[in-house]
């Protein structure tokens, strides 16, 4: 056969050897950077969202929460809101299961839940739902719109309360958990759906890459 | 329609078949439910569960398979568990086919085929959520139950909205759900409440 002739003519076998070399050379490449590696999205450029800052809620009032988490420690950001009733508690015992799963390092890691909708979620309700999900959180509700789009836009993410025919407030939002550094940068993004065993094997991973560092 | 008599008890008997293995499978989780009307159509509903959520807004998935093509029509709870109850369906916001005039379409004459996309959708699985893509609830005025297939109420897809509810949702505590069907007699189920 012909290209039998061609595989062992002494020119093709040295391009197969190369070839063999360098598919060898990007296997070696592959398992140097074969540290398990981040399940969630992470972006090429990291979203900087550490000069952004919303008032306090819950369980305590206070004037600004800055996105970033404290030294060795990580911040999940969520934004939802209170009359959600698929998507957000889905997501919220997700993240509790992640937390869970981790066990004692789950006490490094803190959860920021941002109300797209400040104007029906009270800090009061904000307290009750968020307890109900979590032994530790902060209630971020912006005071205006253009707080609200600030942080939205900071993370890339969006929502939009609209009242339809019947009167009927209905609210889209994006259904991102963001996992924010000590840098004040979103390390990890996890779309809806995400499994809890993904988020703790991603929150796992970071929390050993900042003790590191 | 006397024509279709045969398959039609075929179906049935597939329906019974399931039916079975359902209650079999039921051995895990102890919360299925099955439930068959009038000689005609057969339903296995199974694994209905409610998210345990603070008071006001909850969900309730389940599946179902209807031995006839039929069509959830609508839905209710006793008022101490939620005043109102919509069918609702969780959808990429950017996917464009939102339609307003779904909304409180609920009575009048309904046609099956409303929905179809929304059955098609929801046939495939998870839409799965995209970095920063939008996801909105609306209210469908049915959803459609093409014979023999089992369709899934599930997080993040299709789900039947209680709204109003004067109390929490109590983890292990269990209610009664009626489905409306468009041909059937209404189906009621036994919802368990759970902290998953």
């Amino acid at each position: 056969m012909g290209s039998t002739d061609v595989l062992r003519s002494p020119k093709r076998l040295r391009w197969w050897a190369a070839v063999l070399g360098v598919a060898l050379g990007l296997a070696v490449v592959g398992c140097a950077s074969d540290a398990p590696e981040l399940g969630g999205i992470v972006r090429p450029q990291p979203l900087a969202v550490g000069d952004i800052s919303l008032p306090v809620a819950a369980p305590e009032a206070a004037d600004s929460f800055e996105f970033s988490a404290d030294e060795g420690r990580l911040l999940v950001v969520y934004f939802g809101y209170l009359s959600c009733p698929d998507v957000c508690p889905t997501t919220m015992v997700d993240l509790r299961g992640a937390l869970a799963e981790l066990g004692e390092a789950a006490d490094t890691v803190d959860v920021a839940f941002v109300t797209v909708d400040p104007e029906r979620d009270t800090p009061e309700q904000l307290d009750n739902y968020l307890d109900h999900f979590f032994d530790r959180y902060v209630a971020l509700r912006p005071s205006t719109v253009d707080e609200l789009r600030a942080a939205e836009e900071a993370f890339t993410a969006s929502s939009e309360i609209t009242v339809n025919g019947a009167g009927v407030v209905e609210v889209a939002h994006s259904a991102t958990t963001y996992v924010v550094g000590p840098d004040g940068t979103v390390l990890v993004e996890w779309a809806f759906g995400t499994t809890p065993e993904l988020m703790a094997d991603d929150l796992r991973l970071l929390l050993g890459d900042l003790a590191d560092s | 329609m006397p024509t279709f008599s045969p398959p039609r008890r075929a179906v049935a008997g597939l329906a019974a078949a399931v039916l079975l293995l359902a209650s079999c499978a039921s051995d895990d989780n102890g919360d299925d439910e099955v439930d068959v009307t009038d000689g005609d159509a057969a339903f296995v509903v199974d694994d209905a569960w409610a998210r345990s959520t603070p008071a006001g807004r909850g969900a309730v998935y389940f599946q179902i398979t209807s031995s006839d093509d039929d069509a959830i029509v609508g839905a209710s709870v006793d008022s101490s568990i939620a005043a109102v109850v919509e069918l609702h369906e969780t959808v990429a916001a950017d996917d464009g086919d939102v339609d307003p005039s779904m909304d409180g379409d609920m009575d009048g004459d309904m046609d099956g085929d409303t929905n179809g996309d929304t059955n098609g959708d929801m046939a495939s699985g998870d839409d799965e959520g995209h970095g920063g893509g939008m996801m909105e609830m609306r209210e469908v005025a049915s959803i459609p139950l093409p014979a023999g297939e089992t369709v899934v109420l599930e997080p993040g897809g299709l789900h039947v909205m209680l709204l109003d509810m004067p109390e929490m949702l109590e983890i292990g505590s269990v209610f009664d759900l009626t489905l409306e069907l468009e041909t059937a007699e209404p189906l009621t189920i036994t919802v368990s409440v759970r902290d998953a």
